[in-house]
């Protein structure tokens, strides 16, 4: 966990809305022709995609966040949109290859070059995501690796205030950052925005920018702000460690997973909505000349997950909802040399259309051991 | 060339409508010759064939005959749409009394020779491969139409509308809208249609007939109701789109 | 972040099928013909692809072997899904097929080598020990005793029958077959495979065992083969799941932490006994 004297060393500068405006300008001349990208607003809803200007993000709205619901109010305290970067570093389909019938290769996928992306806004809980997709993808997916070689500057917003399903202070995973970003900004209040470097790239921007030393009161409001936040996450789960004990001692409850999993359809949005979830079917699509051998996202909740010809590997869906929780919080760390899966975003719980809460689940897991 | 017989039964030739558009492609129409198609031929006797595409449910005494007779006929059959897979609207009839369901729309009622019961087709005959949807989605009938020709089956995903919902990048409507949706117990292949002009999926292809128990189903019904939707409403819509699972479902105290 | 450019890894070579063995009433091995140099370990598999229909992840069932310019493999495949059916119905002599590969780890040849062999197979789960039987053959010196049981539903299912006996002309090396039903002119044991573990004449104290077969008869060879006196991390296993990738990428192959295409498909039994009796783990 992330704590406060850490963050400390950090110097940090103060300006107001119109600064992160020009730190948009600073970076579009100086990176000519590169795509913006974060949480923007789409006919009234949050989705990830490009951005033209800070119009086009949700800087006037805040979401309200519950087990299965969502909505935007005005205010300044916008967390995330159920979409991350992961739509555009692994989009929902994507093509690996097009073959003809005689097996010759119609467009090799790997031709065109990578445009240079700006990744601005994205919260704390998202950037550790790419974290964990990198160590699993990077240099072994090619759609991912070109997408993620693309990203030539990351700018994060830090959240001063927790959505009710979030809990990143308990995967460790927020709401500061302290390395992976060019700059971060935290909105203080309306108008007031603190900035903090994090590569020579931040630094440089906040003197092209010339943006002031934050004054002694704003340093402590940042700091009392994020201590608050991260004391309410504090109280929503047990400590990580005591969670992954339980759940190595529970792998083999299988009466306790049933329950667990009672109200789960097996629809698979949590998958979906997961910044980390990087499982894919590979699909032919045939055409009249061609065929696309497509990557589509799917979801170790739904059926789909284990089946084989001729038979199941887990065939019931307490055990593809086990999977899923068991995969973020004790094999993804073996799989990425010791990153957590789970990132605190809460987005599994506020898109579960029944309103499944993780947070719920992991409690009563802890309890079962008590 | 494969030769292909299509027919139907208790239906209303949507699905039929989308072999037509499979059809209008050039290069399946290279591949397959159709011998039989009502609709479209002046032919009415039914030959050997290797497939046959088969819409509708079973209404009638004739139709379970005419079915019977038409897997004789063909190596590889392919059910169409939910009215073969699952019953189709025509079920609804089924929560009254035959003679009086009759009485409400013919005025000679005695005329009408149907079976008090609607079946689907895989109840009377072997279904080879089933494709789900009301009406079906031309271009999974497509997509079947070529990896058949190619010697193969389309390798089936077992998903919900959902998944189609987020890789459309369509936020929730459930979740947002306070919408009621039955997408998140309904078989995909739509391709979120419903949703992605924000209206809540109806079940129109059918409830998913993996990971569904009463309990289930009941956990979603119960969020809608939440969101202010008549209950009765929705299981009269469970059992017109999914008859066959529904009513069992009903039924079972499981 | 700076990346050298990528190679697409999921471009096939274009390989020809040159032959093609019945094995089995639903089984064939297909002889294919790449056009380079192709090596790979016993227990490596290549992912098959059949245009327009997908690909599946198969292992070798042979030694590849060199010829000049170009390299035959072999791979033996049972109709189960729509793919393999596909391969069965429509791919013979003179089909092309795309492949790449060779993926995952392979059965621990090295490490194996000085101590006495059991290999366990069941089925279809003969395809990727039979390189193994190979490939000791060509290396006799440098293994022990070799037992070989292998069994399958009835004798007709048994696969490689035509060479099942030159296997007893290997020297040092022990045969035992079994048909789970009584059949005609069979003289070998009647049951299950996993019964012969009890026949085994090795020396348990410098043993190691290989199995591969259907997962409920590689619980009862591990129960059987601990029994008898086999060590944990002296009993090896080849695993199958869902697969689509083969790189360790698409993530439909977990099995517990563990990528099946990647870090198996062949696990020493001490590192996966806490999944391996965890239904649907």
């Amino acid at each position: 966990m992330i704590k406060v004297p850490e963050l400390q060393q950090v110097k940090l500068y103060a300006g107001k809305l119109s600064d992160l405006e020009r730190v948009m300008e600073y970076l579009r001349q100086r990176f000519n022709g590169a795509t913006f990208m974060g949480y923007k607003l789409q006919n009234s809803m949050p989705v990830f995609g490009e951005i033209n200007s800070l119009s086009d993000m949700p800087i006037r709205v805040s979401d309200i966040q519950r087990p299965g619901y969502y909505e935007l109010i005005a205010g300044y305290r916008f967390r995330l949109s159920y979409a991350s970067p992961k739509w555009y570093l692994l989009p929902p389909e994507h093509s690996i290859l097009k073959v003809s019938p005689d097996y010759e290769f119609v467009d090799s996928t790997n031709n065109s070059l990578a445009n240079k992306v700006v990744m601005f806004g994205i919260k704390s809980c998202d950037l550790n995501a790419i974290a964990v997709l990198d160590a699993i993808l990077i240099g072994k997916h090619p759609i991912y690796t070109k997408k993620r070689s693309s990203v030539i500057a990351i700018i994060i917003e830090e959240c001063l205030e927790p959505a009710e399903t979030c809990f990143c202070s308990i995967t460790g995973t927020g709401p500061t950052v302290l390395k992976g970003y060019d700059l971060a900004y935290a909105r203080l209040d309306e108008d007031t925005v603190i900035f903090k470097a994090g590569s020579t790239l931040g630094e440089e921007i906040i003197k092209a920018t010339g943006l002031r030393e934050a004054v002694q009161e704003q340093v402590k409001s940042y700091y009392n702000a994020v201590e608050r936040a991260m004391s309410i996450m504090s109280t929503r789960l047990p400590h990580l460690e005591e969670i992954q004990k339980a759940l190595r001692r529970n792998v083999i409850n299988e009466k306790l997973w049933k329950t667990l999993s009672e109200k789960c359809t097996g629809c698979g949005n949590c998958n979906y909505v997961c910044p980390t979830c990087f499982c894919v079917e590979i699909v032919d699509r045939v055409e009249e000349s061609y065929t696309t051998r497509t990557a589509l996202w799917t979801a170790c909740c739904t059926y789909t997950y284990g089946l084989v010809a001729g038979g199941h590997f887990r065939r019931d869906l307490y055990m593809r909802y086990r999977h899923f929780i068991l995969h973020k919080f004790l094999f993804y760390p073996k799989q990425t040399g010791g990153l957590l899966g789970c990132v605190g975003c809460g987005r599994c719980t506020t898109w579960c259309p029944l309103g499944l809460d993780l947070k719920e689940t992991l409690v009563k897991v802890v309890e079962e051991v008590r | 060339m494969i030769r292909v017989l299509v027919a139907k039964l208790t239906s209303c030739s949507g699905c039929l409508n989308e072999v037509i558009y499979a059809l209008t492609h050039s290069d399946i129409r290279a591949k397959y010759n159709v011998t039989y198609f009502t609709e479209v031929l002046n032919v009415d006797k039914i030959s050997n064939a290797e497939l046959a595409f088969i819409e509708g449910s079973i209404t009638t005494k004739h139709q379970e005959e005419f079915l019977k007779n038409l897997r004789s006929q063909v190596e590889f059959l392919i059910a169409l749409g939910t009215c073969a897979l699952m019953g189709g609207v025509q079920s609804l009839r089924l929560e009254g009394n035959i003679e009086d369901v009759k009485k409400t729309i013919y005025p000679e009622p005695r005329y009408i020779d149907i079976l008090s019961e609607v079946k689907p087709v895989d109840s009377v005959v072997k279904v080879d491969f089933a494709i789900p949807g009301c009406p079906i989605n031309g271009d999974a009938l497509v997509s079947f139409l070529r990896k058949y020709a190619l010697g193969g089956l389309p390798v089936a995903i077992y998903e919900t509308v959902c998944s189609e919902c987020k890789r459309k990048n369509i936020p929730c409507i459930i979740v947002t809208q306070k919408s009621p949706c039955l997408g998140p117990i309904t078989i995909s292949g739509c391709g979120a249609l419903c949703p992605q002009f924000g209206r809540g999926c109806y079940g129109c292809y059918g409830l998913k007939f993996f990971d569904i128990t009463r309990e289930k189903i009941n956990a979603l019904l119960d969020r809608l109701v939440e969101l202010k939707v008549d209950e009765g409403n929705l299981k009269a819509i469970l059992l017109a789109y999914s008859f066959k699972l529904y009513s069992k479902l009903k039924e079972s105290r499981c | 972040m700076t990346l050298t450019k990528l190679e697409n890894p999921f471009t096939f070579k274009r390989a020809l099928v040159v032959n093609v063995v019945k094995e089995a009433p639903d089984t064939n091995t297909y002889i294919i013909k790449l056009n380079e140099t192709y090596t790979a370990n016993p227990g490596q598999f290549n992912m098959i692809y059949v245009y327009g229909l997908g690909e599946i992840p198969i292992s070798l069932s042979n030694l590849p072997e060199h010829r000049g310019t170009y390299t035959l493999v072999n791979h033996t495949i049972r109709i189960v899904g729509a793919v393999t059916r596909a391969v069965m119905l429509h791919v013979g002599a003179g089909s092309q097929v795309g492949v790449r590969g060779p993926y995952g780890n392979g059965w621990p040849m090295r490490e194996i080598e000085g101590r006495d062999i059991v290999i366990v197979a069941g089925g279809i789960g003969m395809a990727p020990l039979r390189p193994v039987i190979k490939y000791i053959e060509n290396n006799r010196e440098r293994y022990g005793r070799v037992n070989i049981l292998y069994g399958a539903r009835n004798p007709e299912l048994l696969l490689y029958k035509y060479e099942l006996n030159k296997y007893t002309v290997i020297p040092n090396t022990k045969l035992l077959l079994s048909s789970d039903i009584p059949a005609e002119g069979w003289l070998h044991y009647v049951g299950f495979v996993t019964d012969l573990i009890n026949y085994v004449d090795v020396d348990l104290k410098n043993a190691i065992a290989l199995v591969c077969g259907p997962e409920i008869m590689m619980k009862v060879a591990i129960k059987n083969l601990l029994k008898k006196g086999f060590k944990n991390e002296d009993i090896f296993i080849s695993m199958e799941r869902r697969m689509r990738c083969g790189i360790g990428v698409c993530g439909t192959c977990q099995f517990g932490h563990y990528f099946i295409c990647k870090d198996g498909p062949v696990f020493r039994y001490s590192d996966i006994e806490e999944y391996f009796w965890v239904e649907g783990i």
